[in-house]
């Protein structure tokens, strides 16, 4: 099994830096000094990796379209994971934040960056305490301030701590956020590479993401190319929670069948059988057992109807019922919307009211296709994609369990007939 | 902007061909074009919101059919768009159903009813039903502040309360509150809303969730007259719309279209708020003449026979020229005509002037120097389009607030170059990043002008060749310029030459540039120097740099501008014709049908007042101002009204100025009467009755009129649209101006001389003296002008106190808080004020607001040279 951004992860005191040097921590970067920017930004982008946050997108695209010869530029490492399933990037953070750091200046010095700032999700108080002395390490050892290892190369990483919002998880959202503002998308274009923070160009990656850059930059880019399918590069870490016996974060290699990673995680409980299963957070449809042996990759969860997103494989068996679990996801799409635009705003609202009602047994008939109707007029006419995330579960529980709102249904149809 | 032409784009919309610039969106395109979009969060002034998902259209690029949403799609050659079809009324009827359902419904009292786009777009896209369980909002109106009621049920969370806050007045006094549901506007951080009361979150709001408490007056639209009319207070010209209701005028609201006037929607504190001094129990109801010491109420044949014999006496005793006259900065301009007319055609006398004429006459000589050199400056309006706004010595803050607004809006579409030369830390916010800060040392204005010419000649940051060319004495202009060293401006203002330089660098790009002049630059006795600093300044942009110089006198009240350009001085005419021109002056006795007008060249309304003191002067007529409380040289003015035999005030209110008169004759106020204004960039824009006089008071206009029947030569023209015409025929620069509805700008006669630097006087350091450390920036408050708006109740509330304001350093120096009682000394007069300790002042200065007549400014000074000096000590 190929480990790469997991393979010292249970070594007692990886956190700190001895240890982490020790196991060959901050070798790579000590390689990477003695090549131009340029070389590692191609390395990246040969490599193949792409976005570890949901979108997906090839991470060295991402990076060469900063705005050509514009400075200050700026670093932002989205550590605000709170997709509900996801909890990689706090494993990480807790017990490997040099692998982080490494990667950030990797970034930085391929894309002539000065400035990071790490973004930390408001809850993860202590998670951002190890960082900083992370952070304090690394500066004593000269990996982070003026002249980085006797070279050019400056760079200062600061942290922030959000407030609690999940929105902020969205690039846009994060940056204004970050200089202070209130945690709403921006309107783009301009994209955060063209102006970012501070009207800036501005990278924004995810931790999982800048991690990985470590082992790409470390094994090259044909390696890492040669794990995965054809489109989707390298490792995965997965985040298995819901009915399995040994819910937890799996390194996959990409297109490793779905299957396989339930059993990474013990398996179903017994005598229970699979019933539904959402590959990538709240924010992808679920998909119905059937589609169990589909390769965990982006394009193959895509051809069955879901997504890959941020990576976490929520897993339902025949106790759950699917309105239930879908109430629950909108009841946190309502409350993390931020209310700016209407579609969002009012419609995770109704959503979750409607559902309510039917989880309770006092729905109609007439209220699935209003659900699909509110779902239509929110889908991609939200200002965000937020929108988009709330309506999946709605949409793909009806598409693939209606039997389970048809139940509810006609019990509260009885009831109403009984009363 | 003058630098970046556009490419232009051709679209179809709605079947319709179309062009408009590249990078438009299509909402603006089709608004444009008259083609109607649903939407609810877009305003022309602000920047896209894109959150109500009310505007979506479709358009097909290519064959490639794509939903869209038109407030920030731009367009593309060869779009199709189609803003109506099944799928766009659908998907934007779903979001207007959603916002419905908590929406109160109270409509028949709602402000915005009937100019609702909740209503229309209800309206135009059919929303009858709504499939959700209605829910609706009924929380308790917040009426936490004095003026902004917010009744949030009504809210559909537009955002542009919040956003016209923050991008167009730069304050950021509101904020989003909570998320999800719960998301709610309310004040920054839910603390006291800390505002400039502009009021135009009510303006912007389409809903009526923030509504104006100035008045209680509420519902329909199209239950009040709609009076579409001119603010009188500042010099800025705002177009209002004075909203009456059973013949009282309830209210003022700006016409929020940018083809109306000069202000594109918006308003400040003053204009907006400042209305109850139409209505109020502090006006002169009736004439009053003073019988032994007292007032008398007398009717208005009586007033007008006594100052008929008083006037006769007069001129049987001294002669036509001992009667004068002050004509008012705040009548219109058809009043002031009449007023001159009055004085030089009546009664033979060219001792007319007016207040800002009387103290800064150069302010008219610098205009026309303006003139001259070739800068007639483009209309106020595109200010917004400025590429380089020069904001020098101005409080614009609370001197022309709403051009405050046209320069953020320029900010934001150019990242103007904004420059502020003050020397108070004035507040500005705005979203330019090219700011500098000209923080000057009080009373060093003209060694900042110098040093930026200075820089731009030896840096060659003009064309020094073409200059020389246009300019006859440019070798003199260099020659006076040479002692302005870094070291010597430096000395002098307290500005270093990197700032300076910045500055010049930015001021010599092709650019658009537009020097707003304040008119504390008239505070001190340079200011001549310094208008003429100005003038050169502008005048070697203009000859030697690429783009345009647009640049405007310092001008005080609404008609500062039109008392001038009426002929209400002793030097000109109306029209700016020499009063000593002798062919002038014989078409003018031909027009008015009178023999000849022979003045016998004495120039006693120059220096009036002193004239007034020394006894040349029998009988003065001051038709609207109160020079007691509002002249510099208070003292001068005191001794000058009880030293003259006959006074007579007219006026709205019971000035000081009334109270030592003979006679006082009520003045209607400006929404009692019709005629026009000209603002300070000479726009002539119409003021319209709105409701009929207060008591017995009359328009002005009917005063002179009928003052001059009873003098025994009625004007021949003594209807608004005749002397209008008169007007047009005497002075020519207003041809085809008036009745000023359609809001243009006069424009100067061509010069046939040769534009030339005015060289004057050496710059000399103004030092405070010693036993009076401090000296006095005396300006109009935010919230006031003159003494008139202290009579507004609601401007009372928001600025019940004279603060004076000091400087940190100052203030712990003398041992002085934030609240304390001060006595602030001069050598001729000493008065008590409360202060306000703000960084915002300048060191080794006080700001006193001129406003209240119980702090009497312009008493400290009588006549010395220099800066106002003064001392500060703690009240006992």
């Amino acid at each position: 099994m190929t480990q790469l951004l997991f393979k010292h992860i249970n070594v007692e005191g990886l956190a700190n830096i001895d240890v982490y040097e020790k196991h060959g921590g901050y070798e790579t970067l000590k390689k990477a000094l003695e090549q131009k920017p340029e070389e590692i930004l191609e390395t990246v982008k040969a490599s193949g990796l792409r976005g570890r946050g949901g979108a997906g997108f090839p991470t060295g695209l991402k990076w060469s379209f900063l705005a050509k010869d514009v400075f200050p530029r700026y670093l932002v490492c989205n550590a605000d994971e709170s997709e509900p399933g996801t909890c990689k990037d706090r494993e990480l953070l807790l017990k490997n934040p040099h692998l982080l750091i490494e990667g950030m200046i990797l970034c930085a010095y391929a894309c002539r960056v000065e400035i990071g700032y790490n973004y930390i999700r408001g809850e993860f108080y202590d998670l951002c305490e190890i960082f900083e002395k992370a952070l304090e390490e690394a500066y004593e050892r000269g990996y982070l301030g003026k002249n980085i290892l006797r070279s050019e190369f400056n760079l200062d990483i600061h942290t922030h701590l959000g407030a609690g919002a999940y929105i902020c998880g969205e690039e846009s959202a994060l940056l204004n956020s970050l200089e202070g503002m209130r945690g709403e998308p921006r309107l783009k274009p301009p994209f955060p590479a063209v102006e970012g923070l501070y009207g800036k160009p501005t990278v924004v990656n995810n931790v999982e993401t800048l991690c990985a850059v470590v082992p790409v930059v470390e094994g090259g880019a044909e390696a890492y190319a040669a794990l995965g399918t054809e489109k989707s590069k390298g490792t995965k870490l997965v985040s298995v929670s819901g009915h399995v016996r040994n819910p937890g974060n799996f390194e996959v290699v990409l297109g490793t069948p779905t299957s396989e990673i339930i059993e990474m995680a013990g398996g179903m409980r017994e005598g229970r059988k699979l019933k539904a299963f959402i590959p990538g957070g709240s924010s992808v449809p679920m998909l119905p057992a059937g589609k169990v042996d589909t390769p965990y990759d982006y394009e193959s969860l895509q051809a069955a109807g879901s997504m890959l997103g941020s990576g976490a494989l929520i897993v339902m068996d025949d106790s759950a019922n699917v309105v239930k679990e879908t109430l629950r996801i909108a009841s946190f799409y309502m409350h993390e919307s931020c209310g700016k635009c209407t579609p969002c705003r009012e419609g995770t609202r109704w959503l979750h009211q409607i559902l309510g009602e039917i989880e309770s047994g006092r729905g109609k008939d007439e209220n699935i296709e209003l659900l699909q109707d509110i779902s239509d007029n929110m889908s991609f006419k939200c200002f965000c994609p937020l929108g988009d995330a709330a309506i999946a579960p709605v949409l793909s529980g009806i598409a693939n369990f209606r039997e389970d709102y048809e139940e509810l249904l006609s019990q509260a149809k009885a009831g109403a007939a009984a009363e | 902007m003058s630098t970046v032409v556009k490419k232009q784009v051709a679209v179809k919309v709605d079947g319709k061909d179309i062009t408009a610039p590249e990078g438009t969106v299509i909402l603006d395109v089709a608004k444009r074009n008259n083609i109607p979009v649903t939407n609810l969060c877009s305003h022309r002034n602000l920047k896209p919101f894109a959150a109500c998902r009310t505007c979506m259209v479709e358009v097909n690029v290519n064959g490639k059919k794509e939903l869209v949403y038109s407030c920030t799609h731009p367009i593309e050659e060869g779009m199709e768009i189609r803003t109506n079809t099944e799928e766009t009324n659908r998907y934007n009827g779903a979001c207007l159903e959603m916002l419905l359902v908590e929406h109160p419904l109270d409509c028949p009292i709602c402000d915005k009813s009937g100019v609702c786009p909740l209503q229309d777009n209800t309206e135009e896209l059919g929303i009858y039903n709504n499939r959700f369980e209605i829910n609706r909002r009924n929380e308790p109106s917040i009426k936490s502040n004095p003026l902004i009621e917010f009744y949030l049920n009504r809210c559909i969370m537009c955002g542009m309360c919040v956003r016209v806050c923050d991008e167009i007045q730069g304050v950021q006094a509101l904020d989003f509150h909570n998320r999800g549901m719960k998301v709610g506007i309310g004040t920054a951080n839910d603390e006291p809303l800390d505002c400039e009361f502009c009021g135009q979150c009510i303006t912007v709001c389409p809903t009526g969730a923030l509504m104006d408490m100035s008045s209680e007056a509420r519902g329909l639209a199209a239950l009040f007259t709609n009076n579409e009319s001119t603010c009188n207070y500042c010099s800025w010209g705002c177009t209002v719309d004075i909203q009456t209701k059973k013949g009282k005028a309830t209210r003022i609201e700006p016409i929020d279209d940018e083809n109306v006037g000069i202000n594109n929607g918006n308003l400040c504190a003053k204009g907006r708020f400042g209305h109850h001094i139409i209505h109020n129990q502090d006006r002169i109801q009736t004439p009053l003449m003073n019988v032994g010491g007292s007032f008398k109420e007398v009717t208005w044949d009586e007033a007008y026979n006594a100052i008929a014999e008083r006037l006769k006496a007069a001129i049987n005793r001294g002669g036509p020229e001992t009667v004068a006259g002050i004509a008012s900065e705040k009548s219109t301009n058809e009043e002031n005509y009449l007023f001159q007319k009055l004085f030089r055609g009546v009664l033979g006398s060219n001792q007319i002037t007016n207040l800002q004429h009387l103290r800064a006459p150069h302010v008219n000589r610098f205009m026309l120097g303006c003139f001259q050199n070739g800068m007639t400056s483009k209309p106020i309006q595109e200010l917004e389009e400025a590429d380089v706004v020069l904001i020098f010595n101005s409080d614009l803050p609370s001197e022309f607030p709403v051009a405050g607004n046209a320069i953020r809006k320029a900010a934001i579409n150019f990242q103007a170059d904004i420059m502020i030369a003050n020397p108070r830390n004035l507040v500005f916010d705005h979203e330019s990043r090219n700011e500098t800060r000209l923080t000057f040392q009080h009373g060093s204005d003209q060694a900042v002008a110098n040093r930026l010419a200075k820089i731009l000649i030896d840096n060659q940051l003009v064309d020094l060749d073409k200059a020389k060319g246009a300019v006859s004495n440019f070798d003199d202009y260099v020659s006076s310029l040479e002692n302005y060293n870094a070291d010597f401006a430096e000395t002098a203002t307290g500005i270093d030459d990197e700032t300076f330089t910045k500055a010049a660098t930015r001021l010599a790009r092709n650019a658009d540039r537009f020097f707003l002049i304040g008119n504390d630059v008239l505070e001190n006795e340079d200011g001549e120097d310094v208008l003429n600093a100005l003038l050169n300044l502008g005048t070697l942009l203009h000859s030697g740099g690429e783009g345009s110089v647009n640049i405007y006198p310092p001008r005080e009240h609404c008609n500062s501008q039109g008392v001038n350009d009426m002929g209400c001085a002793p030097e000109y005419l109306p029209g700016y014709k020499c009063a000593k021109d002798s062919k002038a002056l014989a078409a003018l006795a031909e027009t008015w049908g009178i023999d000849a007008l022979n003045f016998d060249g004495q120039d006693k309304a120059s220096d009036l007042f002193e004239n007034c003191k020394n006894g040349s002067i029998n009988f003065l007529y001051i038709a609207g101002e109160d020079p007691l409380h509002s002249y510099y040289k208070g003292a001068q003015v005191r001794e000058a009204l009880k030293t003259t035999p006959f006074l007579v005030v007219q006026d709205v209110f019971m000035t000081q100025t009334c109270e030592v008169a003979d006679v006082v004759l009520p003045a209607a106020s400006w929404a009692e009467k019709d005629g026009t204004y000209t603002n300070m960039s000479r726009h002539v824009q119409r003021v319209k009755r709105a409701i009929l006089p207060e008591g017995e008071s009359k328009p002005d206009f009917d005063i002179f009129c009928e003052l001059a029947e009873a003098l025994g030569s009625p004007f021949q023209n003594d209807s608004l649209e005749d002397v209008q015409r008169e007007i047009e025929n005497v002075a020519p620069i207003y041809k085809g101006l008036l009745p000023g509805e359609e809001c243009r700008q006069w424009t100067p006669e061509s010069s046939s001389e040769k534009p030339k630097f005015v060289i004057g006087g050496e710059f000399k350091k103004m030092a405070a003296k010693k036993e009076y450390p401090l000296s006095v920036i005396a300006n109009n408050h935010m919230f006031h002008i003159g003494s008139y708006t202290r009579h507004s109740k609601v401007l009372n509330t928001l600025a019940p106190d004279c603060k004076a304001g000091m400087n940190p350093a100052d203030a712990k120096r003398l041992e002085i808080k934030t609240g304390d009682k001060v006595v602030v000394e001069s050598k001729n007069h000493k008065f008590e004020l409360l202060v306000e300790v703000t960084p915002v002042a300048a060191k080794g200065t006080v700001h006193i607001p001129k406003n209240w007549t119980e702090i009497p400014v312009n008493m400290l000074r009588n006549g010395e040279e220099g800066l106002t000096s003064i001392k500060v000590s703690k009240a006992e």
